[in-house]
């Protein structure tokens, strides 16, 4: 499997990785055997913008019931 | 009191019981309990909207029937469920290879006297109630059983076994029913919630789906994911390819057939329940599915890189 597909393998199944690749990208990249030069960090610009976007966590935090008394 | 109150003093009064009485048991299963739910506030595991509405389904039945709940008698029926659901995480804990200390063990013994004592207090042992609460338990304890096994989730064993696990919350709906002299309603609210237990699994099934994955943990949803992947393509990959998607559509048919199954029943706070289920998971499941595509983006950057 290319080093690529195992970031994207990591990214979508691994919510504390994602969070990592957002806030530090470098230490991410290289946890998973890509050396991050400044190319690579560039070409990932986007998505990693877009992911920053939707924030890292998927699952809201869970809501008290207050109506249904 | 109103539901809230009633639940709290449900609760409170369950984990009252258990350090009532200053022993080893008592401290253990305390301690074991506060890392299962907060036991400062022990009703609110209970009437998170993301929970499985255990208390407040018979308390939407009686009031259907008469208008308004009897406090005292839900607090009977919510002490004997908060109970079993102890019991039920206890022994979830030994059958998923949870860490449990041994000596917290012996409490599934008061938490199961509990379960059943309100019962045996309000129904005489000829009552009808008690086929039902076998029936209903049964399909709970023989589901459980067969779960385990499973390798594979085929979509027959996903609605037969896996959705049907939750089958003994119905009991204190039967109890209501009985209650009041009410048995015909039962079978549409127990309609209602197989319908609603699909879905409830299925949200749990998508929304752990990469835990289940990396602790090799079948769910129907995995067991699709490793039948319809391409060549090459990881079980990640297919998720985020299909795979939501897919769990999107099959819970927008549960839903819908949820509401329509609720919309019957008389209970406006049940379908006001359904309605906030449903907007809250369509916006979780939307958000996932473009984070997957955010991710897609990550594949691209390999592209770009081979151009340079």
């Amino acid at each position: 499997m290319s080093q690529f597909k195992t970031l994207y393998d990591k990214a979508i199944s691994d919510q504390k990785f994602r969070a990592e690749l957002v806030n530090n990208p470098s230490a991410a990249l290289q946890s998973i055997g890509i050396h991050p030069t400044p190319q690579v960090l560039s070409s990932l610009g986007t998505a990693l913008t877009a992911i920053e976007a939707l924030g890292t966590e998927l699952s809201p935090a869970m809501n008290v019931v207050t109506d249904i008394s | 009191m109103n539901f809230e109150q009633v639940a709290e003093l449900a609760a409170t009064r369950a984990i009252f019981e258990v350090s009532a009485a200053p022993s080893i048991l008592a401290e253990r299963t305390l301690l074991w309990l506060g890392t299962r739910f907060d036991i400062q506030r022990p009703a609110n595991y209970f009437t998170h909207l993301q929970s499985l509405p255990l208390l407040a389904l018979p308390w939407w039945l009686e009031e259907s029937i008469r208008d308004c709940a009897d406090a005292e008698f839900q607090a009977e029926l919510m002490y004997a469920t908060i109970n079993f659901y102890y019991f039920t995480r206890i022994l979830d804990d030994v059958m998923d290879g949870h860490e449990i200390e041994p000596a917290v063990l012996p409490a599934m013994h008061p938490f199961h006297l509990r379960f059943t004592r309100p019962y045996y207090r309000r129904f005489g042992l000829q009552s009808s109630f008690w086929e039902h609460f076998e029936r209903l338990l049964m399909v709970t304890i023989e589901t459980a059983s067969a779960e385990v096994v499973l390798r594979k989730i085929t979509s027959e064993q996903f609605l037969n076994i896996s959705a049907r696990k939750t089958a003994a919350a119905v009991i204190p709906m039967a109890a209501v029913c009985v209650h009041y002299d009410r048995l015909d309603l039962l079978e549409s609210w127990e309609n209602m919630f197989t319908a609603f237990g699909r879905w409830h699994q299925m949200r749990d099934d998508v929304r752990d789906w990469s835990a289940d994955w990396q602790a090799d943990s079948p769910t129907w949803l995995l067991s699709e994911a490793e039948q319809r992947h391409s060549s090459g393509e990881s079980v990640p990959a297919w998720m985020g390819r299909e795979g939501f998607l897919w769990a999107k559509s099959v819970m927008r048919s549960w839903m819908d057939e949820t509401l329509g199954a609720a919309s019957n029943l008389g209970s406006s706070q049940l379908v006001l329940y359904m309605r906030a289920r449903d907007e809250e998971f369509c916006r979780e499941i939307d958000r996932t599915i473009a984070m997957a595509e955010a991710c897609n983006e990550l594949l691209k950057a390999e592209s770009l890189l081979e151009q340079v």
